[in-house]
């Protein structure tokens, strides 16, 4: 990410410059709305909490220091708009597995396991709808931490020592919760896989096969 | 070159996809995961986890419609009265004092160790007789330890940085005393700020 490129911009949009500031915006829109969708999972909820975000970034320009790289600032930002809503909004508790519990459960290799329902009919529409839904369930029942972990390493690919700059933790917690957090994933995944399993098992037979068999 | 087993391989998979594992080990892992078929699907899984949750988010993002996007935030400026000074002299100071705190602890641990030593000093020359007005100085004839603490008042300080911590080293020659001032100096700071940013 071009740091230098950001100073600058930062400086001008600091002094007023409102070609600079859109300059900066339009550079970061995608990615701190992927940032938020991911977080809240709400196409329109993440449109406005990017939006926050800048507002909120222009708003306290002047208080930048400049000593940590802007999209850190802006990442750390929108990670805590995100936490905020949905710690407002939350109106069940989220399944947060507690870090320490999972240290004490044994480390079962079938929770690896790549659920195969995920991969299948990857052509047909329907399927694809349905998958993309299974993946955005398994995601929202994370912790709002593990999901701002996940989302910063996977999505943004940020390093561990960025993520923990972001996110104003140790390095060493960033690698502990990113490892707790996919493997909640994995298991969320797993579970989503088996109950996609059980609901197309229980589904009734197309109406295609039946209307074949009087004329046979 | 020690061999690895499944449980430190496994330690290493994560570290390795996520470009953290330098080249040993991860040489250590391939030649584990060649030989390993459960270290190998759990890599595998690891990989294809990142690909859909990548591939999700991304499909989000592709679906976004942001025409019109900068001048909304422009008119919500233009709307929101702006921050109050009160509010922005707060995240100025927060801030400086975060990005800025090695500068800060060391500057203070000075402050502090310099006000030790300096104030009794001053209070041992405060309390020293005062010769009568109208006599001529008299040549001070030092106490043979006050002399020695005289001619060896120095104060050493001296710093040095190893593995992310940082130690001070305080030296009073005059009291035999050693200070070693010792403070963790991670960048990415003591707790998780999360929530308390903006």
């Amino acid at each position: 990410m071009p740091a230098a490129d950001d100073k600058q911009l930062v400086r001008r949009a600091r002094r007023g410059d409102e070609k600079a500031f859109r300059a900066l915006m339009e550079k970061y829109r995608r990615k701190i709305y992927a940032i938020a969708y991911g977080m809240v999972r709400d196409p329109e909820v993440a449109m406005d909490i990017s939006q926050e975000v800048f507002i909120k970034v222009h708003r306290y320009l002047g208080s930048f220091q400049g000593s940590s790289s802007f999209y850190t600032w802006l990442y750390r930002i929108v990670v805590n708009l995100s936490i905020d809503h949905i710690r407002k909004e939350r109106k069940h508790e989220s399944v947060d597995y507690d870090d320490m519990i999972l240290r004490r459960e044994p480390d079962d290799d079938e929770s690896w396991i790549v659920p195969t329902v995920l991969d299948s009919d990857p052509h047909e529409a329907y399927q694809r709808k349905e998958m993309a839904e299974r993946i955005g369930r398994a995601f929202e029942s994370l912790s709002e931490k593990h999901r701002a972990v996940l989302i910063l390493r996977e999505v943004e690919g940020q390093s561990y020592e960025e993520i923990a700059r972001v996110l104003r933790i140790h390095k060493g917690t960033v690698m502990s919760r990113l490892h707790h957090a996919r493997k909640n994933f994995q298991r969320a995944l797993n579970r989503q896989a088996r109950e996609g399993r059980e609901a197309r098992q229980a589904r009734p037979e197309p109406a295609v096969g039946r209307a074949e068999a009087p004329g046979a | 070159m020690n061999r690895l087993d499944c449980e430190d391989a496994g330690k290493l998979i994560e570290r390795h996809l996520d470009g953290e594992l330098g080249a040993s080990g991860s040489l250590r892992l391939a030649r584990h995961l060649e030989r390993c078929e459960r270290c190998r699907a759990k890599r595998d899984a690891l990989q294809a986890q990142s690909r859909l949750l990548r591939a999700h988010i991304q499909a989000a993002v592709d679906e976004a419609d942001f025409t019109g996007f900068e001048d909304r935030v422009m008119q919500g400026l233009a709307q929101q009265p702006s921050a109050p000074l009160f509010e922005r002299m707060r995240i100025w100071l927060r801030e400086a004092l975060y990005h800025h705190r090695a500068i800060w602890i060391t500057s203070l641990a000075t402050a502090a160790i310099l006000l030790a030593v300096l104030l009794p000093l001053l209070g041992e020359q405060s309390r020293a007789p005062q010769p009568e007005p109208g006599t001529p100085p008299a040549r001070h004839e030092p106490h043979p330890r006050e002399s020695v603490a005289r001619a060896n008042n120095e104060l050493i300080i001296d710093s040095m940085e190893y593995g992310g911590q940082r130690s001070m080293i305080f030296t009073v020659s005059r009291n035999h005393t050693t200070v070693i001032w010792l403070y963790d100096f991670d960048e990415t700071g003591p707790a998780d700020g999360q929530g308390d940013d903006l």
